[in-house]
């Protein structure tokens, strides 16, 4: 009813196309997580990083892998172990006897999609090689900058803090992520059919079965798209409330930074494109509040004691606000 | 007996030498204490310089002797205010035996207590534990621009469309409906929640269908930016028309 009386000045066809295609191939081999699905390819969309945090065993580093699969572009892994050094991601100059010069060896990261596996595994020093390159998309070694070549995005995979061997990453990466994804157990009925499907068939086989449905060009078309969906300054303004309300409530220490308001205005535009619309709404936003706030706001320690969780904090701070209409 | 004997006679060999030691260092020491010279060299006595004394006394900065400042009317005020809460403190009638400033002590107590225990809690930052409720009603009252309940709805519609202003026309038209909806208790109206949690409230699927097509419209209209002339807004003010009809 609404395309009779309204024309969309987008045209999302490609989009809903791709998104669809994406989500059908994944469906595949991952079961359920449907909105764990969404959230990274809206995260995709965005233009932004993004980090996915469970316990061991629930597809974490699975379903990277797959939508790593499903987008034709230079794909690498790090593995993030205690004793990696920040030369081992970004790269190092190596000496070479026959031009006897120093030749920049490129590490891992120089690539499009990078899967970064237990990031949280490796010290503070390793994380803070990732700093520039994460947020410039460039890296800087003996004074030469290297370009990253578009789109980069990292999808990183961690186990919660609680866990064995792990570290807290710092606070200036954690706001460097456009998402913090949180995969929880199944379902009793999606246990099930996991059990069904795979008992006899290891998943890695199916990964190779997996061709890609976007390319590079593609996605770059439609991160443009999605960069010029209409936003209503009511709209930004209630953004900009929703993060400042961050900065003055009891329950934190730590509150949303400006590049928090951007990622929420960015992801609930790559949402609302997703959802076929070429203009943001105040659902786009609460939706986003979430996986985009979850690790930049600190609580209180006395709020870390009682138990209560950042969502908590950020679902109560939501409710706080009025709904501009 | 005879291992005893032996002991005894070790410890008094032991003791006659310690003795012998000690005598011949205290001869050494008289000998050296014999050796004793005399001071005999000119003791000058000084004297205090009157002078300088009497210099010092004549500047101001040494004058210990306080005079008596002319006090200020705000000192003035203190000191008449505290003689007067002692005179009613201390003071009894003679005649009831009642203290008549009694209540008003008491009452200067129970206010201090008060706010004491006022900054303690500010201080503590607990304030929010007798005032959750009253914050959540503040807010309502304070941060809602338009209380759909106070709106003049067919005035307001009224007048959008005669500015030529259909965007607000249909923002009325939706809150309205909402108000509706509100009234026939069908959604509970909040300000924070957004037009989906109304639309999960509805449990009616024919009236949920209906309202989901209005907030459709208002959504492209008030969030969309898309500029609406007279006919479509006819024609979505048909809409909403027709959804009151249901309603009514």
């Amino acid at each position: 009813m609404e395309d009779e009386i309204f024309e969309q000045r987008t045209d999302l066809g490609k989009l809903s196309a791709a998104v669809e295609q994406i989500k059908a191939t994944l469906a595949r081999i991952i079961v359920g997580q449907h909105d764990v699905i969404e959230l990274i390819i809206a995260g995709i969309l965005a233009d932004g990083h993004i980090l996915i945090e469970g316990v061991p065993g629930v597809a974490k580093t699975l379903t990277a892998k797959l939508v790593a699969k499903a987008i034709d572009a230079k794909y690498s892994r790090i593995q993030f172990t205690p004793d990696l050094m920040p030369s081992d991601v970004l790269g190092t100059s190596v000496f070479s006897p026959k031009t006897s010069e120093f030749e920049f060896r490129r590490g891992p990261i120089f690539g499009n999609i990078i899967l970064i596996d237990e990031i949280n595994r490796s010290p503070a020093k390793t994380q803070s090689a990732l700093f520039e390159v994460m947020e410039e998309r460039q890296v800087t070694i003996d004074g030469q900058t290297y370009k990253m070549q578009e789109p980069f995005i990292v999808l990183a995979t961690q186990n919660p803090v609680e866990q064995e061997g792990t570290y807290r990453l710092p606070e200036a990466q954690l706001d460097r992520f456009l998402f913090k994804i949180d995969i929880k157990y199944p379902t009793l009925e999606e246990e099930i059919s996991i059990i069904t499907q795979q008992h006899q068939q290891n998943p890695a086989d199916q990964l190779s079965h997996i061709t890609p449905v976007l390319s590079i060009q593609d996605i770059i078309a439609l991160r443009q798209q999605v960069k010029g969906l209409h936003v209503e300054p009511k709209l930004l303004e209630f953004t900009a409330k929703i993060i400042h309300e961050t900065r003055n409530n009891k329950s934190l220490y730590l509150g949303g930074s400006p590049r928090a308001s951007l990622a929420i205005v960015n992801a609930a535009k790559a949402i609302a494109a997703i959802k076929g619309r070429d203009f943001i709404t105040p659902d786009d936003i609460i939706l986003v509040a979430q996986p985009v706030l979850r690790h930049r706001i600190m609580l209180t320690p006395d709020k870390e004691m009682e138990g209560v969780t950042p969502d908590e904090v950020v679902t109560q701070i939501v409710q706080k606000i009025e709904v501009p209409r | 007996m005879r291992k005893i004997t032996a002991v005894f006679v070790l410890l008094f060999a032991f003791a006659h030498v310690m003795y012998g030691k000690g005598a011949a260092v205290q001869k050494k020491i008289v000998k050296q204490s014999a050796v004793m010279q005399i001071d005999s060299s000119k003791v000058m006595v000084r004297k205090f310089d009157t002078a300088a004394i009497n210099a010092y006394l004549k500047q101001p900065e040494f004058n210990y002797h306080e005079t008596d400042k002319p006090t200020s009317w705000w000192e003035r005020f203190w000191d008449w205010l505290w003689h007067y809460l002692d005179s009613l403190f201390s003071k009894s009638n003679k005649k009831t035996e009642i203290n008549p400033g009694l209540p008003i002590k008491y009452l200067l107590i129970a206010l201090l207590a008060g706010l004491a225990i006022w900054l303690v809690i500010k201080l503590a930052g607990i304030d929010n534990i007798f005032n959750r409720r009253t914050k959540k009603t503040d807010l309502l009252q304070t941060e809602l621009v338009e209380n759909i309940n106070d709106i003049s709805f067919n005035d307001q519609i009224e007048k959008a469309v005669l500015a030529g202003n259909y965007s607000l026309a249909v923002r009325f038209l939706y809150l309205q409906c909402l108000k509706q909806l509100n009234d026939a208790n069908l959604i509970h109206w909040q300000i924070e929640k957004t037009n989906t949690a109304y639309l999960n409230e509805l449990t009616n699927t024919g009236q949920k269908q209906h309202f989901t097509l209005l907030t459709r419209q208002f959504e492209y209209v008030w969030y969309g930016g898309f500029v609406i002339d007279k006919p479509l807004y006819e024609e979505i003010n048909t809409l909403f028309i027709n959804f009151n009809k249901t309603l009514a």
